[in-house]
C-alpha cells in the first residue's frame, strides 16, 4: 500500500520547489450544479474516441498544491502507454519510474526494483486509463459530469469506496486528446498533470 | 421376573431416547478442527482459539481466468439475497487513523523516515519523495499539523503491510496472483449455525450451485471454493454415508450369519433387541454428557454392534445347549464386559476429545448389551430354542478338531510364530508418519482449493510466531527485536539481490522478508522514548532546516505522553490491532485491565522467512516466542500421544496378566501375554505391509484389539473348548470382521488404519487365543 502512493520522485535540489510557481486556478466543484454525462457524451464532448489514444507516449509536469504550502511543488517526466503496458518515468527533481506491465505494477527508484502492491495499481491503472481516453474502463469507478467552467473539461466523481478513500475528483481536460487532469483529494489538496504528446509510438 | 425387568429397562431406554430428543439434547457436529488436538498451555490454547476461531466462519470463493471480474460480479449478484451471505467490510477511514496518530508526533518513526534522519540531505530527499507522489492521503491529512511527515509515513507503513489483499473497484483482488492473472477473491462469513452437521451440507451446496451458474456462464474462469463449511459438509456427508452404509452393510451379513447358524427368529429377534438396547444406551449416554456429539465418533462408534453382539452370541449358544447353565456364560460375560471397558477407557488417554466419545458410547452401549443378554434373551429364548443343523455341528466339530491338533502343537506353533514375527520386525523396522490428514476425509479438490487460497492470502513462507509477555511492554519489546533481525536479513537479501542485478544488468524485484503485527501499529514505550530522543537529536543537528527553508513550513516536535494500549483499544485502528493481541486475565478480577497479573500475547506473522532463518531470528528468548505451526503441532502432539500409548499398552497387559495370574495362574498368564502381544505384532506387521508408515490410529487399534483379544481369552479360560463356546466364538469373530472390515473402505485414513489394524489384530487372536489357553481339563 505504500507503493500505491509512491510515484517515488527525489530531491537533488529543493531550489526547483521555489521556481515552481503556478497560479491556483483550477476550482473543485460541488455536483449539485453538474449535469450526469454518459461515456458517449464524455468521448463527444472532449472529442476522442474509444482507443484511439492507446500507443503514445510524451512528456509531463506535475503541479502539487497543498493548502500548507505557499508555492506548488513540481517535478516532470515522460510516459509511454499501450495496451498492455504502462510506464510513468519521473526525471525531474529525481528519476524514478512506475511500471505496469502484464497485470503487474514493478516501482524502480535508487533503491532497485520492487514489485508493488495491488493497491498500487489501481492509481496507475486510472492514470492508464485517464490518459488512454478509456472511459468506459473508468465507470465502475467514476460518474462523470458536465464540467460547468470549462467547454472542454469534464468532472470525474469516485463511486466506490476504495477510491473516494484517496480522491474526492478528477477534473479532465482535452480536445482530441488528453491534455490536463487535475486530482482533488479528501482534504482538496490538488494534484496537477499536464501531458504533452510526442509521435505515436 | 427377568422378562419384566428387560421390558422395564426397555421402556426406560426408550423414554430417555425420546426425551434428548425432543428436548435437543443430541446435537452433531463435523467440524474437523475440533477433533484437533488442544495445547497444553492455557494461555496459549486460548489465545490460538482469539486468533483463529473467527476462521472458522470464513468462506472463500476465488475467481481467476480471462473472465474472472464478470464471474466475480456475477457470484455476487447471484448470492446477495442468499441468507447465508453476509459480506462485512471493514470501512477504511485513513483521515480518521492519521488524526489519531497525530497527537503522538514525535515518538512515531517509521523505518524510512528513521533511515532518512541521518543527514539533511536525506531526509530532503525523503520529503520529497513523499510529495511528488500523486495522491498520498496520509501526507495530506497530516502535513498541516506535521510538517515533518512522519506521522504519515508512520500510519502510511502500518496500513501498507496488510497488502495481501487490495479493494480495487469495490472488489477484492489478491496481490499474490500469478503473472498476468487476475484474481479476485470474496470472502463471506457464515453463521455459527451453518456449521451443523445438516446445514453445513445444504449451504455448502447451495454456494456450489451459484459456482456451477457461474461457471456455466463464464466456462474460462475458474471459481475455486475453501472454508470449513466446505470440510464440514464433505466429511459428515461421508460419515452420514459411512455410518449408514458401514452400520447396515455389518448389520445385514450379521442377521444373515445369525439366521443361517440359528435358524430361528426369536435369535434374530434376540440379537437385534441386544443390538438396539446397546445403541440407545450409547445414544443416551453421549447426548447426557457431551455438549455435541461428532460425527466421527459415531463412525467408530459403529465397532459397538460387533461387540455387542458377542455377549448375545454367547448367551444364545449357551441356551441351546442340553443343560444350559448361564451362570459361567453371565461371569464371562461381566468380566468381558469389565476387560473391554476398561480397554476402552484407555482410548480416553490420548489427545483427540472424540475418543472420549467413542469410549462413552461404546461402554454405555455394552451395558445397554449385558442389560439386555442377562434379562430379556433368557426369556424370549429359552424355552423355544432349539439348534438343529447338522452341517453346522459338523463343521464346528471339524474347527475344534483343528484347535485341538493345534493345541497339541502349542509350542512348536507358538515358537515357531514368535520367531517370525521377530525376524519380519528385524528385517523391516516400522515406521510412523503422523499427519493432521489422517483425520480429514475431504476431497483432494477441497485441499488443493484450501492450500491455492493460503498461499495467496498469506504469501509464501509464512511463519507465525506466539509472543508471550506478562506486560504488554514486554510483549512489544520482543517483537521489536524480531523485527530488528528481520531487518537486518532485509538489509542482506537487499545487498545480495542488487550484487544480483548489477551482474545480470536486470531489474530484480526482491522479496524482502517482512514482519507484520501489533508494533506496527503500537511501538514499544521504550522505542517511542528512543524514537523522540532520535527526532531531537535530528532537530538539534538542523536536519529539517532544508526542508523548512524550502517549503516555509516549520518542523517541530511536541512532547506528548507515549501512545499506550489501552488508547489503541478504543481507537478507530482497534479493529486492526486487537485480532492479533490476546489478554489472558489470570487473576479474573480485571475486566481487559493490564495489571500484573494479565498475561499477553501476541500473534508476529512473517513472511518470506525460511525455517533456518526462523530458528536464528526467534533463538534466545526462552519460552517467550514460541513458533506456531499448527500441522506440526498436532504431528508433534500426535506422536507423543502414539508413544505414551504403546506406553499404556504396556500397562494395560502387565494389568491383565497379573489378573489372570492371580485367577487362572502363572502358565495361562505367560500363555494370554504371549498371544495378546503376537496377535497386536502380527496386526501391526501386516497393517505397515499393506498401507504403508503406521499412524496414531494403527496404535489405537491395538487397544481394542486387546480389548476383544481379552473377551476371547477369558471366554476359552473359563468355558474350554466345547461346542457352544467355540461357536460363539467363531461367530463374534465373524461379526467383529464383518463391522470392521468394512471400514476398510473408509475414506478417512484415520477410520482405515483403525479398521485395517483390528481386523488383522481379530484373525490372529482368533487363531492364536486356543493355543494360549490352558484348557479346563489340563487344569
Amino acid at each position: 500500500m505504500k507503493a500505491l502512493f509512491s510515484f517515488v520522485c527525489c530531491v537533488f535540489s529543493l531550489f526547483l520547489i521555489n521556481s515552481a510557481i503556478a497560479e491556483n486556478t483550477v476550482i473543485a466543484t460541488t455536483s449539485a450544479d453538474k449535469v450526469s454525462l454518459s461515456v458517449e457524451q464524455v468521448e463527444k464532448r472532449l472529442q476522442i474516441e474509444q482507443g484511439e489514444l492507446y500507443n503514445q507516449h510524451g512528456d509531463f509536469i506535475q503541479r502539487k498544491y497543498f493548502k500548507v504550502l505557499k508555492k506548488p511543488f513540481l517535478s516532470s517526466g515522460n510516459f509511454e502507454i499501450s495496451n498492455n503496458r504502462f510506464i510513468w518515468k519521473t526525471s525531474k527533481p529525481v528519476e524514478s519510474a512506475i511500471i505496469f506491465k502484464s497485470g503487474e505494477l514493478y516501482f524502480k527508484d535508487n533503491s532497485g526494483s520492487k514489485k508493488a502492491p495491488a493497491q498500487a495499481s489501481t492509481i496507475a491503472q486510472l492514470l492508464q486509463h485517464l490518459i488512454a481516453g478509456n472511459f468506459t474502463a473508468l465507470t465502475d469507478s467514476f460518474a462523470f459530469y458536465d464540467d460547468n467552467n470549462t467547454a472542454n473539461c469534464v468532472t470525474l466523481k469516485p463511486k466506490t469506496s476504495s477510491m473516494t478513500a484517496f480522491i474526492e475528483q478528477i477534473i479532465l481536460c482535452g480536445d482530441n486528446q488528453v491534455d490536463e487532469f487535475v486530482l482533488f483529494d479528501k482534504n482538496m489538496n490538488r494534484t496537477e498533470i499536464s501531458i504533452s504528446y510526442n509521435k505515436e509510438l | 421376573m427377568k422378562r419384566q425387568l428387560g421390558l422395564i429397562q426397555g421402556l426406560v431406554a426408550m423414554f430417555l431416547l425420546v426425551f434428548v430428543l425432543i428436548t435437543g439434547k443430541a446435537k452433531f457436529q463435523a467440524d474437523i478442527l475440533s477433533l484437533l488436538p488442544q495445547n497444553v498451555q492455557t494461555v496459549v490454547q486460548d489465545a490460538e482459539s482469539h486468533f483463529f476461531d473467527g476462521n472458522k466462519k470464513h468462506v472463500f470463493i476465488s475467481f481467476s481466468g480471462t473472465n474472472a471480474k464478470l464471474s466475480h460480479d456475477q457470484f455476487l449478484s447471484l448470492s446477495q439475497n442468499k441468507p447465508w451471505f453476509n459480506v462485512k467490510t471493514l470501512e477504511l477511514d485513513l483521515e480518521k487513523a492519521v488524526q489519531f496518530y497525530l497527537p503522538y508526533q514525535g515518538r512515531l518513526l517509521a523505518d524510512n523516515f528513521s533511515k532518512s534522519l541521518s543527514s539533511s540531505e536525506r531526509y530532503s530527499l525523503f520529503a520529497s519523495q513523499k510529495l511528488t507522489e500523486i495522491v498520498n492521503p496520509f501526507v495530506s491529512a497530516s502535513i498541516a499539523q506535521d510538517p515533518s511527515l512522519s506521522t504519515a509515513e508512520f500510519v502510511e507503513q502500518a496500513f501498507a503491510k496488510n497488502d495481501s489483499l487490495a479493494l480495487e473497484d469495490g472488489r477484492l483482488k489478491s496481490t499474490s496472483s500469478e503473472k498476468g492473472q487476475q484474481q479476485f477473491i470474496i470472502i463471506f462469513t457464515i453463521d455459527n449455525e451453518a456449521l451443523n452437521v445438516n446445514k453445513a451440507i445444504t449451504v455448502a451446496q447451495e454456494i456450489k450451485q451459484v459456482i456451477h451458474q457461474v461457471e456455466t456462464q463464464y466456462p474460462d474462469s475458474g471459481v475455486k471454493y475453501s472454508g470449513v463449511l466446505f470440510h464440514t459438509a464433505e466429511n459428515s456427508s461421508q460419515a452420514k454415508f459411512e455410518m449408514s452404509f458401514f452400520g447396515g452393510l455389518s448389520l445385514l451379513a450379521m442377521l444373515v450369519m445369525v439366521y443361517f447358524v440359528f435358524r430361528s427368529k426369536t435369535a434374530l429377534l434376540s440379537v437385534t433387541l441386544t443390538i438396539a438396547n446397546a445403541v440407545i444406551y450409547g445414544f443416551i449416554a453421549l447426548a447426557l454428557l457431551f455438549d455435541s456429539v461428532h460425527i466421527i465418533s459415531l463412525v467408530f462408534g459403529v465397532t459397538l454392534i460387533g461387540i455387542s453382539i458377542d455377549y448375545c452370541f454367547h448367551v444364545l449358544t449357551e441356551l441351546h445347549n442340553k443343560k444350559p447353565s448361564l451362570t459361567t456364560v453371565n461371569k464371562s460375560i461381566l468380566l468381558g464386559f469389565i476387560s473391554t471397558a476398561l480397554g476402552y477407557i484407555l482410548l480416553t488417554l490420548a489427545p483427540m476429545s472424540f475418543l472420549s466419545q467413542v469410549a462413552t458410547f461404546i461402554i454405555a452401549g455394552l451395558v445397554g448389551a449385558m442389560v439386555c443378554v442377562f434379562t430379556l434373551v433368557p426369556a424370549i429364548s429359552s424355552s423355544k430354542l432349539g439348534l438343529n443343523n447338522s452341517k453346522l455341528d459338523k463343521q464346528l466339530r471339524y474347527l475344534i478338531n483343528i484347535i485341538h491338533q493345534f493345541q497339541a502343537r502349542r509350542v512348536v506353533l507358538l515358537v515357531v510364530v514368535s520367531a517370525l514375527v521377530f525376524v519380519s520386525y528385524l528385517l523391516l523396522p516400522i515406521k510412523f508418519n503422523d499427519s493432521i490428514a489422517d483425520l480429514n476425509g475431504s476431497s483432494a479438490t477441497l485441499i488443493s482449493n484450501e492450500a491455492f487460497h493460503q498461499k495467496t492470502l498469506s504469501g509464501k513462507d509464512v511463519k507465525r510466531l506466539f509472543i508471550l509477555g506478562s506486560t504488554i511492554e514486554q510483549v512489544l519489546q520482543t517483537e521489536e527485536v524480531i523485527r530488528s533481525r528481520v531487518l537486518a536479513l532485509s538489509s542482506e537479501t537487499d545487498a545480495s539481490s542488487k550484487l544480483v542485478s548489477k551482474v545480470t544488468a536486470q531489474a530484480i524485484p526482491q522479496v524482502i522478508p517482512k514482519v507484520t503485527g501489533i508494533s506496527d501499529w503500537l511501538p514499544s514505550k521504550q522505542r517511542q522514548n528512543d524514537n523522540n530522543k532520535q527526532l531531537m537529536f535530528a532537530q538539534s543537528n538542523d536536519v529539517f532546516s532544508s526542508w523548512q527553508e524550502a517549503t516555509g513550513l516549520e518542523v517541530t516536535f511536541k512532547t506528548s505522553a507515549p501512545l499506550t494500549y489501552q488508547a489503541i483499544k478504543n481507537s478507530v485502528v482497534a479493529p486492526y490491532v486487537l485480532p492479533f493481541i490476546y489478554v489472558g486475565l489470570n487473576n479474573g478480577t480485571g475486566v481487559d485491565k493490564e495489571n500484573n497479573n494479565d498475561e499477553f500475547v501476541s500473534l508476529l506473522q512473517l513472511s518470506n522467512i525460511s525455517r533456518a532463518q526462523l530458528v536464528s531470528i526467534t533463538e534466545g528468548f526462552g519460552g517467550r516466542v514460541i513458533t506456531f505451526d499448527k500441522a506440526e503441532n498436532i504431528s508433534q502432539i500426535m506422536t507423543e500421544s502414539r508413544e505414551s500409548l504403546l506406553y499404556w499398552f504396556m500397562l494395560a497387559l502387565i494389568m491383565f496378566s497379573l489378573v489372570i495370574w492371580f485367577r487362572f495362574g502363572l502358565k495361562a498368564a505367560g500363555n494370554h501375554s504371549l498371544a495378546l502381544v503376537l496377535s497386536v505384532s502380527i496386526a501391526l506387521m501386516l497393517s505397515y505391509m499393506i498401507q504403508g508408515p503406521l499412524n496414531l490410529f494403527n496404535v489405537l487399534a491395538m487397544m481394542l484389539i486387546l480389548a476383544l483379544a481379552i473377551d476371547y481369552l477369558i471366554f476359552y479360560q473359563y468355558r474350554g473348548t466345547n461346542s457352544s463356546n467355540v461357536l460363539a466364538i467363531s461367530l463374534s469373530a465373524l461379526s467383529s470382521l464383518f463391522v470392521f472390515g468394512v471400514l476398510i473402505f473408509s475414506k478417512t485414513p484415520a477410520v482405515y488404519s483403525f479398521g485395517l489394524t483390528v481386523m488383522l489384530g481379530i484373525v490372529s487372536i482368533f487363531i492364536l487365543a486356543p493355543l494360549s489357553v490352558v484348557n479346563k481339563e489340563e487344569q
